[in-house]
């Protein structure tokens, strides 16, 4: 896997809300999507996914259901919450702002 | 959030088995597309699967993680561990069954004597507000007179003036007859003012309470009476209100059937009456026979009562001087008083759960301790195979909680059994009221205390192993197999200590009981003064309503003939006060017969009507002169006998033969003391004087004894057929052989000895238990050892020995400690004792050598089977 960058846990929190920001999704429909948007840039794992999953499942972020997919197998998707919408936009600009720090003390050191 | 977070928890725990399958899958899900994608982009299928499976990665870890997430990892764990410690312990059920009966013994016994002394504490007595409830007497300075009673108008007049109480009440007892299906029986109730009711808080069964109409005067009698009369004296199924009652002869009508009251004032008040003063007794010179109780106001206090009604009284004195100067009030509370009665009790109860508690738990120390040595192995195996050290430290700790809890829940179910027991053998006895209803949360901040303590010790001892797991090396361990002792050498020491402490316990307990049977059988043989071999005694009270004083003597003479005549009856006695029969007669005379009473100047004698054959019915001793005949009876000159005490106190230094008790009173004898109000008081004053020459009835005979030749329970029959044939409404009571009466007047103290006995049994058994098991686990470890010493020419007595001495120094410290603490905890008992004293040497010494053959005994099987080691075998095996 090299070429590919690991994704520390917060990052991947942030991903997969965003991803799931325009409708419900399964897990693997999650791990492509970050795959596909990001130019094959960053491949989740599915030991971090499902558990990044989970922990935000109980957090009250996502909520899950069971559906039967395009391929007519049993699947559990999953959708944001209220709560998890909301949050959504605290972790964006808190990334952003990381983002821009780190930039700023790279430049000047 | 924080729902959500439950409610995922909750499905985890309660549907584990869906959880797994929804977890699995959805992990299949991934995978099989992962696989597809694979041969969308051209490999063959068992290509795309390898891919896929090296893409994914192992199942079961990602499965683990996803669990982990789940957030009940901790209960989970927990769950893992309470299951592992369950079957790792039923693996040793012999250790289990001691350890859990160890346990449950050591609570249980605490927490049933610690809820009957948290109960009594707390609600001494069972009226409402008990805390506010004063007793009101009347102490006066000129003469000590006996009665702290109060007269009707002093009563009415702190009713009407005194603000500091709620509630103000008078009561006077009663001994009355009533009539009973099986003759004439003798009750006890209360004559009672109206506030009496709620002030005892008496509950109502059936029909009602007084209202202020039946005080009124000229009232219909009325009567509430108590569930025992009722069910003994009608018949089940016909309703006892209505109903008419006769006692004392006058009939009154039952209004109220009253349920279980406080032993307030007294015990076994069997009916309550209205009390209406009559116009006599509103004069100021009325007697004073009231007794008085009252609820203070909140916030007012027992000293500002006394103020306010020794006010009201001085108001008083001023009309009446002669009669009321010098009279003081006081406010008792009644709670408190009941309190300092119970202390000693109370002292020695708590003492005794504590030591109980103590030596169990220091037992099950010891049990854990030797088990978790013996485990070293097996731990270090498992710590190689990758468990954590916090792993199984937690481990060993989760098993010492599950064999305390256990524990401690039967050890709550083992107290419950224990408090019926002793309510159902308590029930006749002094210490009854003690054994009022526990109440529930009593009973459950009490099982909680037990069940805190009983996990506190474990988990004390499991947290010790534990650190000792994690500082042991396993490679040792390892090293040395299944049944060797590493490390153990600290947990060695504090397994002597424990024990030694454990025979110190048991050298108290002992000492303690030996004082208490040393005082019971001097009590029972003290020089008494009278006979208790083969006597019947019986109370006869006067009947009410009161008989002629010729027509009583006339039932005396006859009663007398016609007992005499019973087969197997050889003396009939009659006499005022039995001894140890609870009740006396006193009366008071003036310090010498010549001059005139002085109110201020009176003596107090116990007096006593008896007939002539009394002295040999009752076995008492002549010391000088003579005693009654026949003669007397008939003849107009009054005669008295007086006792060795009256004659020393009354006449010092002369001759009391001759002289007057009372004007025209000749003492004729000198008998011996005997112990009447109990065995380890001394007499006073007493004198005894023939009922035929009595001029009242007042201190008549109230108790009939019969000296027999045959077995006395044989003739209780007899007696009351004698007695009912001559007069049907003459009640007789109290059935009992003297030897009976003796045991009744001791029973506090044999209850409390049997107590102390006991325990100190299962301390003791405890303690040599305690001995077998370290000393058999010592010999077990280091079987070895011995096998290579006894093969280097060492003498197996030598090689014991050695071993043993580890043991005994500890065990010998504690024998010693436990004489010298066992004269300063004796004192606790000092009360009870009689003629012994707490620190006794002999009582103490046996106790050391009692105890210390406990321990040589437990001792004496794993020493013996060291003993037998076989060198060749056992190093053959290992």
């Amino acid at each position: 896997m090299s070429g590919h960058i690991d994704l520390p846990q917060g990052t991947l929190d942030l991903l997969i809300l965003r991803s799931l920001q325009l409708g419900a999704l399964h897990g693997w429909a999650i791990s492509q999507r970050i795959q596909q948007v990001s130019s094959d840039v960053l491949q989740v794992p599915q030991g971090s996914l499902y558990p990044a999953l989970h922990r935000l499942e109980r957090k009250g972020w996502i909520k899950s259901s069971w559906g039967v997919s395009d391929n007519n197998r049993r699947a559990r998707y999953y959708e944001l919450t209220k709560t998890g919408t909301r949050q959504l936009v605290v972790e964006a600009d808190n990334w952003q702002r990381l983002i821009a720090a780190v930039a700023q003390v790279l430049e000047n050191g | 959030m924080i729902i959500s977070d439950l409610r995922i928890r909750m499905r985890a725990l309660l549907q584990r088995r869906q959880v797994e399958v929804d977890l699995n899958d959805e992990l299949q899900f991934h995978f099989q597309n992962q696989v597809d994608e694979f041969v969308k982009q051209g490999l063959s299928k068992a290509e795309a699967e390898h891919q896929a499976r090296q893409r994914f990665g192992s199942f079961d870890q990602a499965k683990e993680q996803c669990r982990d997430e789940r957030g009940i990892l901790l209960i989970d764990e927990l769950l893992r561990d309470i299951r592992f410690a369950f079957r790792s312990l039923l693996k040793t059920p012999v250790f289990l069954l001691i350890a859990i009966g160890t346990i449950a013994l050591g609570i249980g016994v605490n927490a049933a004597m610690l809820s009957v002394v948290k109960r009594v504490v707390l609600h001494p007595l069972a009226i409402p507000e008990a805390d506010r409830v004063v007793a009101v007497t009347t102490r006066s300075e000129r003469n000590i007179e006996r009665s702290p009673h109060t007269s009707a108008s002093q009563f009415l007049a702190w009713r009407d003036g005194a603000s500091s109480f709620e509630l103000l009440a008078a009561v006077t007892a009663m001994r009355a007859q009533i009539a009973g299906p099986e003759g004439a029986q003798e009750l006890h109730g209360l004559r009672i003012t109206e506030p009496f009711s709620s002030l005892a808080g008496i509950p109502c069964l059936d029909g009602r309470l007084f209202s202020s109409a039946d005080f009124e005067a000229g009232a219909p009698d009325v009567v509430v009476a108590s569930e025992r009369l009722i069910r003994e004296h009608f018949q089940s199924g016909n309703r006892a209100i209505g109903q008419l009652l006769r006692i004392d002869g006058k009939a009154y009508q039952i209004v109220g059937v009253a349920g279980r009251v406080a032993p307030f004032p007294t015990d076994g008040i069997d009916f309550w009456i209205p009390l209406r003063f009559s116009p006599a007794q509103l004069t100021v010179r009325s007697r004073r026979d009231l007794e008085v109780f009252g609820r203070l106001r909140p916030q007012h206090t027992p000293a500002q009562a006394e103020a306010e009604l020794n006010g009201i009284t001085k108001q008083l004195e001023v009309d009446y001087p002669e009669w009321l100067k010098g009279r003081t009030v006081q406010a008792t509370p009644v709670a408190a008083a009941l309190l300092e009665e119970y202390r000693d009790t109370l002292i020695v109860l708590s003492g005794l759960a504590l030591l109980t508690l103590f030596t169990c738990c220091a037992n099950v120390a010891n049990l854990l301790m030797a088990r978790g040595m013996r485990r070293s192995h097996e731990i270090a195996v498992r710590a190689s195979l990758g468990a954590s050290r916090w792993r199984l430290a937690r481990q060993l700790l989760t098993e010492s909680c599950c064999l305390a809890f256990v524990g401690g829940i039967l050890g709550i179910a083992v107290a419950w059994c224990l408090l019926r027991l002793a309510d159902h053998a308590l029930a006749d006895s002094p210490f009854r009221s003690l054994m009022e209803p526990l109440d529930w949360s009593t009973g459950v901040s009490v099982a909680l205390f037990s069940l805190a303590l009983s996990i506190a010790i474990p988990l004390l001892v499991g947290i010790a192993l534990a650190l000792e797991t994690l500082r042991s090396s396993s490679a040792i361990s390892l090293r040395h197999g299944p049944s060797a002792n590493p490390s153990g050498h600290a947990s060695n020491s504090l397994s002597g200590v424990l024990i030694g402490m454990e025979l110190a316990v048991s050298v108290v307990l002992i000492a303690g009981a030996a004082l208490l049977i040393q005082s019971y059988f001097k009590l029972l043989h003290v020089d008494r003064g009278y006979a208790a071999e083969n006597i019947l005694s019986a109370r006869i009270p006067t009947p009410n309503p009161r008989p002629s004083l010729e027509g009583r003597k006339a039932f005396f003479q006859d009663l007398e003939q016609r007992l005499g005549a019973i087969p197997g009856v050889t003396n009939v006695g009659l006499v005022t006060g039995l001894p140890l029969g609870g009740l006396t007669a006193s009366v008071s005379l003036p310090a010498s017969a010549d001059e005139p009473v002085d109110p201020g100047n009176l003596r107090w004698a116990t007096v006593n009507a008896v007939n002539v054959d009394y002295l040999r019915a009752m076995g008492l001793r002549l010391v000088a002169e003579r005693w009654f005949e026949d003669e007397d009876t008939g003849s107009a000159a009054k005669v008295a006998v007086v006792n060795e005490t009256m004659a020393r106190e009354f006449w010092p230094g002369k001759d009391p033969i001759g002289m007057e008790i009372q004007p025209g009173v000749r003492i004729i004898g000198i008998v011996g003391d005997v112990r009447q109000e109990a065995l380890h008081a001394e007499q006073g004053p007493a004198f005894y004087a023939l009922y035929h020459q009595r001029e009242t009835l007042a201190a008549a005979p109230q108790f009939v004894v019969l000296r027999t030749s045959v077995d006395p329970h044989s003739l209780i029959g007899s007696l009351r057929r004698t007695v009912s044939a001559l007069d049907r409404s003459q009640p007789i009571a109290d059935i009992r052989t003297m030897e009976q009466v003796l045991i009744r007047s001791v029973a506090q103290l044999r209850i409390l000895s049997a107590l102390v006995i006991g325990i100190a049994a299962v301390a003791t058994v405890l303690a040599m238990a305690g001995v077998y098991g370290t000393l058999s686990y010592l010999v077990g470890s280091k079987v070895r050892d011995i096998a290579i010493r006894l093969c280097l020419g060492a003498r197996a007595r030598d090689v014991l020995a050695s071993i043993a001495a580890g043991l005994m120094i500890p065990a010998a410290g504690g024998v010693l400690a436990g004489m010298f603490l066992s004269s300063a905890a004796s004192t606790a008992l000092s009360s009870w004792l009689y003629a012994v004293q707490p620190g006794d040497f002999t009582s103490t010494l046996a106790a050391a050598v009692l105890a210390s053959l406990a321990a040589v005994l437990g001792g004496s099987i794993p020493a013996i089977r060291s003993l037998r080691v076989d060198p060749a075998t056992t190093l053959r095996s290992d």
